[in-house]
């Protein structure tokens, strides 16, 4: 009898044991949709912004006429995101095209008729509140990212982990041209 | 004469803006403290500021004036005597004369006259004090406005008035007083004006005072204004007129005096009373340079409107973990049953239990069901990143924050704004033991969480709420500022949670779009045509060729301008709100498996390290009773 108490306490225990681990396997596999889900929410704000971007561009047309090169730049950012194939690429187009909107902004600065336009400043604003939510969400995307590979590293998770080939992921990086300092050139008068 | 001197400051309405800086500079340089200095600047009447040598206050008071500040440094007068009680009254044709038992003391027509009208029980104060709270928690701290004159003069001609009337001289020093307490004088002097009533003949008093005297002056803030020596002393030990109270009132009518004499000169003077300029002192020319001396006098901010009251809401099913302690509750009632129909069918009960393992195994599943659920809670708050206010994803979230209140949501027993409360009753039974009579709630009322970045709304409908604030207390204690005022029934006592404005909160829920902005613009261009077509003026505008009727292309011109005006309205509310056009709510999550939680908690750290703490003795206990009941069937089922 003893001998069957016994085997009843070790597969008692057993149980406890499976049901631990089909909870740790279960926490990691939402981990890695986690991530997906929260890269794909980027998206969502991207195309967002990319909605946006006709309307400025026709706002800012009707005032910055001489400024033709720096819109044109702006149409064709907005172009090479929608002809992008492939995540990295897609990256690459997306950078870009903040990289121009920035600079359109900075041109604007010289056209305070524009920059009193109603439609221009709630567009403006939009697209401001968009870039915010959008550096929020990369934040956001790479807290998921970190979290996940600390969960598959640690102690016990990482037998899961192991046995079941969950692999760590990358974090968002930034362009490398990006972390080079600005120069800035102050035209004389 | 005595060295020392008093600063004494005309509060403010509004907060002049230089004035934290220039008190926290003061901080460093006089050992002066900012905060209480701060108070005694904000709010209606006059308050000692400070009270020491010339030079001192001359250094307070020239940091102080340039910001707007009315200032006066004055050496008081002692009371030279006291107001004499008024036993009687008569008038003649331009004067009247105040009978002070065997003395008369007449007042001239276009004599001047200063009045103290007070009330020595108290009333005043509370009801001051009450506004004061009731104002903060339905408008906020920064909205709080001081009890008015009017409110000031009908309380205090409501309670337990006394009038003090001092008669100025050439010089305006009082010649003699004369104290009045309503009913305890003969009042036929006042002719026609007199009235059967304490209160009514003091105000006609008062009106032929204004009709007679050259000036009349009426000081109505005894008690509210922070002076020194004009204390009220009340409590249900104090009498109203006692001599404390009358002498700091005979203080107060002095020190009027001589503030009304320093106020009313237009030029100062080195020594003395007088208003003070910013001095040219060396120490105090940095000062002086940064702030502006002809700052504009503060625009009062605008004023908040009121939060609106609390909707009516209704819980909705309780969740699973109400679920179980409903089940719970209803098993120990079906055992208090048992043990009702006597000794002998609950011990049969209990016995059969064990004996059979179906007990020990009904203990085992449900801690292991417990253990599991706040492990699973536990390592779902580990696993989800905070997100913030203004950049929420749909889905399940998880944010941090200061509530905020939507509604003028107050706590029942201490008054503090919230946005939850939780009371629960309890009586003493015959072993006078505590028992719980009741429970209620604020119920979901909405509200805001905000972090650095922004708010968000929160519906707490379904959640699982945790507070941290808990107050114990009785029924009739109004609030905690007047404990032990009003009667305490020790038979019954409440115990309060509530979720505080401005607490720290942790929130575990789903981020959804609210319905109300669901509306797309192909909706909202539909209810612009619905309501054009309600109103044939507006539909006329589209009528171009002028026939009366509006065409197929008229109609489509129509709705394509309507939908650009649609579009508009959106553009323009965004930048009116700052908000995205699609701003989500946390909520309860659509599927039952999913945590909603609420929790006043410093940290997620915190909450988790409790969640540890739970699960590891139930996961204990569970696999205790099911060893038990293991070793009970393993006898049952291999009998020696």
């Amino acid at each position: 009898m003893n001998g069957w108490i016994v085997l009843g306490v070790l597969l008692l225990v057993l149980c406890g044991l499976v049901a631990y681990v089909i909870l740790i396997y279960n926490g990691l596999v939402q981990l890695r949709n986690d991530i997906d889900k929260a890269w794909s929410n980027i998206d969502v704000l991207l195309k967002q912004r990319f909605d946006e971007l006709p309307k400025l561009i026709k706002v800012c047309e009707g005032y910055m006429q001489h400024e033709r090169k720096t819109l044109e730049a702006v149409i064709q950012a907005r172009s090479q995101v929608t002809s992008a194939r492939g995540d990295q690429e897609k990256l690459q187009a997306q950078n870009a095209l903040t990289e121009t909107l920035r600079s359109l902004f900075m041109v604007v600065e010289r056209y305070p008729e524009l920059k009193a336009d109603a439609v221009f400043r709630s567009l403006g604003s939009r697209i401001s509140e968009l870039e915010d939510q959008i550096a929020d969400r990369r934040e956001f995307f790479n807290d998921t990212v970190n979290g996940y590979n600390i969960r598959i590293a640690q102690f016990p998770d990482l037998l899961v982990a192991n046995l079941f080939r969950f692999i760590t992921r990358p974090l968002w990086q930034i362009d490398p041209a990006h972390r080079q300092d600005v120069k800035v050139v102050f035209e004389q008068v | 004469m005595s060295e020392t001197e008093l600063l004494i400051a005309r509060k403010v309405a509004t907060e002049p803006a230089q004035l934290m800086p220039v008190l926290r500079r003061l901080q460093q340089r006089i050992c002066l403290d900012p905060y209480t200095t701060r108070q005694r600047l904000l709010g209606r009447g006059w308050a000692l500021l400070a009270k020491g040598q010339a030079a001192q206050l001359e250094t307070l008071a020239g940091a102080l004036t340039p910001l707007g500040l009315q200032l006066v440094r004055l050496n008081p007068t002692p009371p030279r005597f006291a107001p004499q009680r008024l036993t009687a009254l008569r008038q003649s044709a331009d004067a009247i004369h105040f009978v002070l038992g065997d003395k008369e003391l007449s007042l001239q027509r276009g004599e001047a006259v200063a009045g103290v009208l007070a009330e020595l029980s108290g009333a005043l104060l509370d009801k001051s004090l009450k506004q004061l709270m009731v104002q903060n928690a339905y408008r906020g701290a920064d909205a709080v406005e001081p009890i008015s004159d009017e409110e000031v003069y009908r309380t205090i001609l409501r309670a337990q008035p006394v009038l003090d009337l001092y008669l100025l001289g050439e010089q305006g020093q009082p010649r003699g007083a004369v104290r009045v307490f309503p009913g305890r004088y003969d009042p036929k002097g006042l002719g026609e004006r007199m009235s059967y009533s304490g209160a009514g003949n003091l105000e006609a008093l008062l009106a032929l005072l204004r009709d007679l005297a050259g000036s009349f002056t009426l000081y109505t803030r005894f008690g509210l204004d922070l002076l020194p020596g004009c204390k009220l002393k009340t409590g249900a030990k104090e009498l109203p007129f006692s001599q404390d109270n009358l002498a700091s009132l005979t203080r107060y009518g002095w020190l009027m005096l001589d503030l009304a004499a320093a106020t009313s000169k237009p030029d100062q003077s080195p020594s003395g009373a007088g208003l003070l300029v910013a001095s040219a002192a060396a120490e105090l020319a940095d000062l002086a340079k940064e702030l502006n001396p002809s700052q504009p006098p503060p625009t009062p901010p605008p004023k908040k409107p009121d939060l609106p009251p609390p909707p009516e809401l209704r819980e909705d099913s309780p969740g699973a973990l109400r679920r179980l302690l409903s089940f719970g509750s209803a098993a120990f009632g079906g055992i208090i049953y048992l043990a009702l129909q006597g000794p002998g069918l609950l011990y049969g009960f209990f016995k059969y239990g064990f004996n059979s393992g179906a007990l020990p195994a009904l203990a085992a599943a449900l801690c292991g069901w417990g253990g599991f659920h706040f492990l699973r809670l536990k390592r779902q708050m580990e696993n989800t990143p905070t997100s913030r206010a203004r950049s929420v994803a749909m889905g399940m979230v998880e944010i941090q924050g200061r509530a905020i209140r939507r509604y003028a949501l107050v706590s029942p027993m201490t008054h503090l704004a919230c946005v939850y409360w939780r009371l629960e009753k309890f009586r003493r039974d015959q072993n006078e033991q505590w028992k719980s009579v009741g429970v209620s709630s604020s119920g979901p009322v909405p509200f805001e969480l905000e972090d650095a970045t922004g708010r968000i709304t929160i519906d707490p409908r379904g959640a699982s709420i945790r507070p941290r604030q808990r107050q114990e207390g009785f029924p009739g204690q109004m609030s905690m500022l007047f404990a032990g005022v009003g009667s305490s029934d020790q038979q019954e006592k409440w115990i309060e949670e509530i979720l505080g404005e401005g607490a720290s909160l942790y929130v575990l829920g789903f981020a959804s779009a609210p319905r109300q902005q669901r509306l797309s613009l192909r909706e909202r261009t539909i209810e612009r045509l619905r309501q054009l077509k309600s109103d044939p003026q507006a539909l006329h505008r589209y009528d171009s060729d002028g026939d009366g009727r509006i065409s197929e292309s008229e109609w489509e011109a129509a709705r394509l301008a309507e939908e650009k005006l649609a579009l508009h309205d959106s553009l323009r509310q965004t930048e009116i709100s700052g908000q995205g056009s699609l701003r989500p709510q946390i909520g309860r999550p659509p599927q039952r498996g999913l945590p909603f939680l609420i929790a006043e908690s410093a940290s997620e750290a915190h909450l988790t390290r409790n969640y540890a703490w739970y699960c590891g003795p139930l996961l204990l206990a569970a696999l205790g009773f099911a060893a038990w009941a293991l070793v009970i069937w393993a006898g049952v089922l291999f009998p020696a």
